[in-house]
């Protein structure tokens, strides 16, 4: 066992991970308190005829598997609810999702819902990747009219013409902020600069496993109204979304914290046996000397 | 000369975003700020630059390897090649989705000389005069409605998606509901009042049409092939790479998280309780693994968190003043003083 080569770990890794995957096989989740308050304030959410719910996508295909999983739920989330959302990305990765995910979500609603429509323009609208930083963040909190801010969408529409975006003035206007990432400081940069005098967004987030601790400060300081960690937020979110509308399929989300979680047993076998191995090594030593 | 150069303009950069931080908008009618979005901007545009230093630097590095046949070539050439073949796609697809847009935005205008023509027939101003402005309009509104209803006609070959074919219906009526309004005005009668809702309606023909552009520009090849590079490769091998991880964690728990101490023996109970309070089957063992879990996080760890931050964030402000200073030098001095 102390010589138990990689390649069989690596083996058992490989099963753990794809046996749910290909079977498609997915277990409830364990319950997250601050994906239920992300829900709550989504499901409760007032949107006035001039506002929107901007999202910004923040993130590479190297975390697509909890970061898009998160986007999925909450697009779908405030899809079904007919709120405009305006996507946006200040990381040039994430371009591609600001286009895959709404069409993915929107195509999948209209699957489950025969006769319904969910249109670009109307739901959502992509204003694609806006190099800049928080050069953009700061300029978009003071602009006295943000649909001249941005001027066009990701496909070089005016946004004076788009109707999910037209009414919209000033920051004020949004609603709700969703900021998905698990880059180092992203959330902290929305959390300063994304602010004008007199108005300070609710901010729900999506963040990396990895970067839970990290969020965890905001979220019990109160800058962070919503946090969905990891891929276990998304399903457990997900989870929130089938009870309440019956009707959808199991998604991504709960199978892959299905398969994460095979996997997370496997490594908490993997250290038990490994100090099982070390201990009695030790005593070995001890007893031959 | 070079580097005092640098010096000042740093600090003339620094100077002016901290003071843009700590003044009033408005000092006696002053506006400290007043140029702010100018500067933004222009910061935005060096940034964006950026991407063009990496694109030669790119040419440069793997373009000098092909030509001289140094080791390594062949995956230069592969790079240079992928690199080619995205951007032509990239540029074709963005061209694709412009034009597209530039054909909705004939509509637009319309709307906007419709609208114009109203407000000046209000302010008095008759050069050119109001008849020949209208008879204009008329003119390329009934142009543009005939152009509109032959381009939204074609079909996608594969077949129309069901928001394709919501969106024609809703075309159609609309521009029957313009054909009408059109006729019923003419030149020499219509008022300013009964070109607003003229106005109102090459307004909503330009979403619907807007809407069937977008669909077609979907199901287009050029970006069908932007979607299999996308999807098919560069999301593929970015989330193959990162995938790796998952192998390496487990292998390095096996071999490395072993309990020497006491201290040791905490952080691993800690992991393995937060690990179980995530994953859906440590429920099956204890439901209360969520709850202490979220205990974990929220108390010690927060706490933990919270004074590293503090550390970084007072560490980032000396850093931020010698930069500001230039005191730290080393990045663009090459080592003179």
């Amino acid at each position: 066992m102390r010589e138990l080569h990689r390649r069989w770990i690596y083996l058992l890794v490989a099963l753990a991970l794809s046996v749910p995957l290909i079977l498609r096989v997915s277990v409830p989740p364990a319950r997250m308190r601050a994906a239920d308050r992300a829900y709550d304030l989504i499901r409760d959410v007032e949107i006035a005829p001039h506002q929107i719910v901007l999202m910004a996508f923040d993130f590479g295909p190297n975390i697509k598997a909890e970061n898009g999983s998160q986007a999925e739920v909450v697009l779908e989330h405030l899809m079904r609810r007919r709120i405009p959302v305006a996507l946006f990305s200040l990381y040039v990765q994430a371009e591609p999702f600001l286009k895959s995910i709404p069409e993915k979500v929107a195509s999948r609603l209209m699957a489950e819902n025969p006769g319904e429509v969910w249109r670009y323009g109307e739901d959502w609208v992509n204003l694609g990747f806006r190099p800049g930083n928080f050069l953009v963040l700061q300029s978009l909190a003071r602009s006295e009219d943000i649909t001249a801010f941005f001027g066009k969408d990701a496909f070089a529409n005016r946004l004076a013409d788009i109707a999910a975006f037209r009414n919209a003035k000033t920051v004020k206007d949004i609603a709700l902020l969703v900021e998905i990432s698990g880059l180092q400081g992203m959330l902290e940069l929305y959390l300063r600069f994304f602010r004008a005098e007199g108005y300070v967004p609710k901010v729900v987030h999506g963040c990396t496993s990895i970067s839970i601790p990290d969020a965890y400060i905001f979220l019990d300081s109160g800058q962070l109204s919503g946090l969905l960690e990891g891929i276990a937020g998304a399903a457990w979110y997900s989870a929130r979304l089938r009870k309440e509308y019956p009707r959808q399929e199991a998604d991504e989300a709960q199978i892959l914290n299905t398969s994460l979680g095979v996997a997370h047993l496997l490594i908490i076998l993997l250290v038990i046996v490994g100090n099982v191995v070390a201990v009695r090594s030790a005593r070995r030593g001890v007893a031959q000397a | 000369m070079r580097q005092r150069l640098i010096r000042i303009v740093t600090f003339i950069g620094g100077l002016y975003f901290f003071l843009r931080f700590v003044l009033p908008g408005d000092i006696n009618g002053f506006q400290f700020a007043r140029y702010n979005h100018e500067i933004t901007n222009g910061f935005r545009a060096i940034g964006a630059l950026t991407f063009g230093l990496g694109l030669i630097n790119i040419l440069l590095v793997h373009g000098s390897r092909l030509l001289f046949r140094r080791k390594g070539w062949f995956t230069s050439a592969a790079l240079l090649f992928g690199l080619a073949f995205m951007l032509t796609v990239t540029i074709g697809e963005w061209l694709a989705s412009a034009r597209a847009a530039a054909d909705a935005d004939r509509l637009v205008m319309l709307r906007e000389f419709a609208a114009r023509i109203v407000a000046d027939e209000k302010a008095g101003d008759s050069d050119p005069p109001y008849a020949t402005r209208v008879a204009l309009l008329l003119k390329n509104a009934t142009l543009e409605v005939e152009r509109v209803d032959q381009a939204a006609r074609r079909e996608n070959p594969a077949g129309d998606s069901a928001v394709m074919r919501g969106l024609r219906t809703e075309l159609h009526a609309k521009i029957n509901g313009l054909r009408g309004g059109l006729e019923t005005i003419s030149a020499g009668t219509a008022g300013p009042e009964a070109l607003l809702p003229l106005a109102q309606q090459l307004s909503d023909v330009a979403a619907t049409y807007r809407g069937i552009l977008i669909e077609q520009h979907r199901a287009a090849v050029v970006s069908k092939l932007y979607t299999l590079l996308s999807d098919g490769l560069f999301m593929a091998l970015g989330t193959a790479m990162f995938s790796l991880l998952a192998f390496y964690i487990a292998s390095a728990a096996y071999r490395a998280f072993r309990i020497k101490s006491a201290e040791s023996a905490l952080m691993m109970t800690t992991a393995l309780i937060v690990m179980l309070g995530q994953i859906p089957f440590g429920l099956w063992l204890w439901d209360g693994f969520p709850d202490v879990r979220m205990w974990l996080l929220t108390t010690p760890s927060t706490a933990a968190r919270r004074a590293i931050e503090i550390g970084a964030a007072v560490a980032g402000l000396i850093m931020a003043f010698r930069m500001w200073f230039s005191v730290e030098t080393q990045s663009f001095s090459r080592g003179e003083r």
